[in-house]
């Protein structure tokens, strides 16, 4: 490894190219050339070439670019405020669910916490279920009608009762409901911190406080660096919080950049286009910024044997308890949104609206009436197929993508691999659909010369696209913990490359990738901006199919009713999806 | 000899089967049979079991249908970007705005008027036959008689920004793209056009807007108006309907709409029937559109669906309710001109006007 890197020094990316070329073997020639083929297409026959498609017909419409949008934008109060609120929101997310996700993760898998396992579940609450699901859960108890502010106007009659609305109240949503990858991502980092370590550590004297800033976090930091960044996405394309309980006066850009992008004319288009361009550049940004420092640093774990962690108690017998104390409080505000979801799902339309909760209105009427239709059950296969193909392709394609990065670093292959599999982070999930279907209502030669309209696969090709860089950015993690030993120990003892990879690297890396694979799944079985727009005639998806519930000029009075019983169902999908691949990783531990 | 005479009539029924449809050409409305050419049919009229019902019902009549159903922006999209690669045939539902849009855009063509066009009332169809109607829905600015007397009612839209003693009781949107939204915009925007203006609206118009949206109570998103107008919590007492929308929601809250009656009139979402410039299947779908708007097929799609047929002939099987509703004289609009124009208006007022 050391003789190759100074081969490199001071060369430029075309010379160190010829180098690797000169270096291998045909074989390897053959594996890259493929992967070349496959990921040029993908990038340029599904991303590159749609986007500037739409991206022309939206600003060169007139056959000249006009500055109209930005001038429009520019005077409109309502536009900067929420692009305003929106860059806002993002930073103090990121701070505000890093430091109760890094608290979540250290109750649950670093220090001694009577009930962790149960406080584990709680906190887990947020993988199965979100949007604007999550958001009503959190209304049904703190809003005008929720049970938290009756039971305080009841003792304070004159109390604002909307008084959960506006910035606090979309952080306060926001930071609870977006821990998803810290109890994921975070946890699986911290099962690579060595315990022997921390006992040496506490053998020296150190306190508990220095030993979790000096010794745990660092080991952290990769996924922590990863984790950040999709928090802060997530801050910036804000959109059910906001539109809930922001009220008036803390409305961000996303819904409007969701609005624009639905209304045919260019000129909306182009201000979709404008908007969600400012907030990818964003993200870009903060992304290169932190792909920087992450190569800076250097934060794997130093020991090679590495034992697993033992629970800490903690020794101060103050902060233990106020610990439990918060650790217990952040579940009840985790479960009981659930909960309320679930009972309110018995319940009616007019008690769900008005936020009652009156067990006389419970029955399984909204079940039956969902259930017995002859059509039911088939958006759920279309859907749970659609997921979990996609979510598998997505896996396969990035791990092959981050494999090569991992193994070339710097090369021209590797940045064009690494940014390329970013470009749907740039536009909204409506526009990459619109993108799909103008460039493919007509044959082109790259795509077999068919027409995708109509197709099955045309929405697969959705679904794998706009899963690709957060998966790319989590796997990529994933591949820059791991301990270079391994790999070098596998090779000296003469194991090939793709015998290393298959035996050695995979295992390691693979708990993240199914973890990853089941978001992906979760969050693609409830997709309706792809879907809306993607999905084939006779299969319509599940995302479809809910939100035909509640269109204007609705016909069904029981509409809303019905979407509680549809996210029931998935949580049960969803909690199914993560069982199995949390039921893995512990056989793993008994292994261990 | 028996034999043979069963061997002959069962020739003869075989025969007539087969001919049947030929013989059909003569026939009108519901008697038109399908001859089972696959028809790829797009509505946003589809949910509540509407679009089961109606591939079976086609189905006892010979037509196969395949049916995309989704919201009528959804539909509006698809068939846009789906350009001449669409496989739809038949596009029903929608409203007048979208209709004119995608004629615009060459998506429909025009076909001779189904004979029951003449039953329809007057001004639904499109003029140049390229949609004709089938269902209309009144857009209401609707309140509770129970707690708004007629006499305290607003009278006309402009009524609530104009009046002080409507200001923060009535509901204004936060999301410009559904249909009742578009066609209240439209109803309003209309009554002051001006060449010169902008945006083909005069100053007057555009000040009349910022006050509607200045004055409203901005939408509770995921909760509707009727859930507003009870709740004593809420000020909001007033806000737009779609006229089978306010009887479901009389039934679901108890409440008993009253709306506003304007000189003026009122804007109709118009619900019809086309077929795609592209379509592979024309003659079939010509049949489709004789037989789906014929009295009997849309009396039945409106005793089991509460809608208001377009067709004079079938309107007796609707709710006597909504018949009331559906009385109330159409607003003269120009339809082409807020199709060109709707998305416009709404960008302008995203942008400028809403809270």
């Amino acid at each position: 490894m050391t003789t190759k890197r100074a081969l490199n020094q001071g060369r430029t990316p075309m010379e160190r190219m010829k180098i690797a070329l000169a270096r291998m073997t045909p074989g390897q020639m053959v594996l890259i050339l493929i992967m070349a083929v496959v990921f040029l297409w993908v990038i340029l026959a599904l991303m590159i070439v749609p986007i500037l498609n739409l991206l022309g017909t939206v600003f060169f419409e007139g056959g000249s670019f006009s500055t109209d949008t930005f001038n429009k934008l520019l005077k409109s109060k309502r536009a900067m405020k929420a692009l305003r609120n929106s860059f806002i929101l993002a930073p103090t997310l990121s701070i505000t669910v890093g430091v109760v996700g890094i608290s979540l993760v250290l109750i649950t898998e670093y220090f001694d916490i009577k009930g962790a396992k149960i406080l584990r579940l709680g906190y887990l609450t947020t993988l199965i279920y979100g949007g604007v699901t999550l958001v009503s859960g959190y209304k049904f108890i703190y809003g005008s009608n929720g049970i938290l502010t009756t039971a305080l106007r009841s003792v304070f009659p004159d109390m604002n009762i909307n008084w959960f609305q506006g910035y606090g109240a979309v952080l306060f949503v926001m930071t609870f409901s977006c821990t998803s990858n810290h109890m994921i991502f975070l946890r699986n980092a911290m099962r690579a911190v060595d315990f022997q370590t921390v006992e040496a550590a506490r053998n020296m004297g150190a306190s508990q406080w220095y030993i979790l800033r000096r010794v745990v976090l660092p080991v952290l930091l990769p996924s922590l660096f990863a984790v950040t960044i999709l928090t802060f996405i997530t801050g910036l394309s804000a959109m059910s919080a906001p539109m809930l309980v922001g009220g008036t006066d803390f409305q961000t850009i996303n819904p409007m950049i969701h609005d624009f992008a639905n209304m045919t004319t260019s000129s909306a288009k182009s201000l979709a286009a404008v908007l969600s361009l400012i907030l990818g550049l964003a993200t870009m940004l903060l992304l290169a910024v932190m792909t920087a420092i992450e190569r800076r640093g250097h934060y794997m774990s130093v020991s090679k044997v590495k034992t697993k962690i033992i629970k800490q108690k903690i020794t101060n017998p103050v902060v233990n308890v106020l610990v439990h104390i918060y650790a217990y409080v952040l579940f009840v505000i985790y479960v009981i949104p659930v909960i309320m979801i679930v009972l309110f799902s018995f319940s009616d339309t007019v008690h769900i609206q008005s936020r009652q909760l009156d067990f006389s209105t419970f029955s399984l009427e909204n079940y039956r009436s969902l259930l017995s239709a002859n059509s039911a059950y088939r958006p759920f296969v279309v859907s749970i197929l659609y997921s979990s193909v996609a979510a598998v392709v997505v896996g396969l394609l990035v791990v092959m993508a981050c494999r090569y990065i991992q193994k070339r670093r710097h090369s021209i292959g590797s940045n064009f691999l690494e940014y390329g599999l970013m470009i749907p982070w740039l536009l909204p999930t409506t526009m990459i659909a619109l993108s799909l279907m103008l460039n493919y209502n007509q044959p082109r030669w790259y795509m077999f010369n068919q027409p995708l309209i109509g197709t099955l696969i045309l929405l697969l090709f959705g679904y794998v696209i706009i899963k690709l860089p957060f998966t790319m950015r989590m796997t990529k993690a994933a591949f820059f913990s791991l301990d270079n030993a391994l790999e070098d120990a596998s090779r000296n003892m003469g194991a090939g490359e793709l015998y290393t990879f298959r035996r050695v690297i995979f295992p390691v890396i693979l708990p993240t990738v199914m973890a990853i694979a089941a978001l992906n799944f979760n969050s693609l079985l409830t997709d309706y901006d792809m879907s809306a727009f993607l999905y084939h005639p006779t299969n319509p998806t599940l995302g479809v199919k809910i939100k035909s519930l509640t269109e204007d000029m609705g016909t069904n009075p029981n509409g809303m009713a019905l979407t509680f019983v549809y996210a029931v169902l998935m949580m049960i999908i969803s909690g199914v999806v993560l069982y199995l691949v949390y039921g893995r990783g512990n056989r793993d531990d008994l292994k261990e | 000899m028996k034999k043979i005479v069963a061997l002959a009539l069962s020739v003869v029924m075989l025969l007539s089967l087969a001919i049947l449809p030929a013989l059909a050409e003569g026939a009108t409305g519901v008697d038109v049979k399908g001859t089972g050419v696959e028809l790829t049919v797009y509505t946003n009229s589809g949910s509540s079991g509407r679009a089961d019902w109606l591939v079976e019902r086609a189905a006892q009549d010979g037509y196969k249908l395949t049916i995309v159903e989704e919201g009528a922006g959804a539909v509006q999209q698809r068939l846009i970007n789906e350009g001449a690669a669409t496989p739809c045939d038949v596009v029903f539902g929608l409203n007048a705005i979208i209709w004119n849009d995608l004629i615009s855009r060459g998506i429909l063509q025009a076909y001779d008027a189904p004979s029951w066009a003449a039953e329809v009332s007057e001004g639904l169809n499109d003029p140049n036959g390229y949609y004709y109607a089938i269902v209309k829905q009144a857009i209401l600015l609707a309140y509770d008689k129970n707690q708004v007397s007629e006499e305290d009612a607003p009278k006309d839209w402009p009524d609530l920004w104009e009046n002080e003693k409507f200001w923060g009781k009535y509901e204004s949107q936060i999301k410009l793209t559904g249909g009742t939204t578009r066609n209240v915009l439209a109803g309003i925007l209309t009554r002051y056009m001006d060449p010169d203006g902008e945006l083909g609206v005069s100053e007057e118009g555009w000040a009349a807007i910022e006050a509607f949206f200045a004055h409203g109570t901005p939408v509770e998103d995921g909760v509707d108006l009727y859930a507003q107008i009870v709740n004593p919590d809420s000020p909001v007492l007033m806000g737009q309907m779609w006229s089978s929308g306010a009887i479901q929601y009389d039934e679901q809250y108890g409440t008993s709409t009253g709306v506003a009656i304007p000189e003026v009139g009122i804007p109709y979402a118009v619900e019809g029937v086309a077929i795609t410039s592209v379509s592979k299947n024309v003659e079939e779908a010509k049949r489709f559109v004789e037989w789906f708007g014929s009295a009997q097929i849309q009396g039945e799609w409106a005793e089991k669906f509460g809608t208001m047929p377009a067709n004079e002939k079938a309107a007796e099987k609707a709710d006597p309710v909504q018949v009331e509703l559906c009385s109330i004289p159409a607003q003269n609009i120009d339809w082409a001109v807020v199709a060109a124009n709707i998305d416009a208006w709404c960008e302008k007022i995203m942008l400028e006007y809403m809270q």
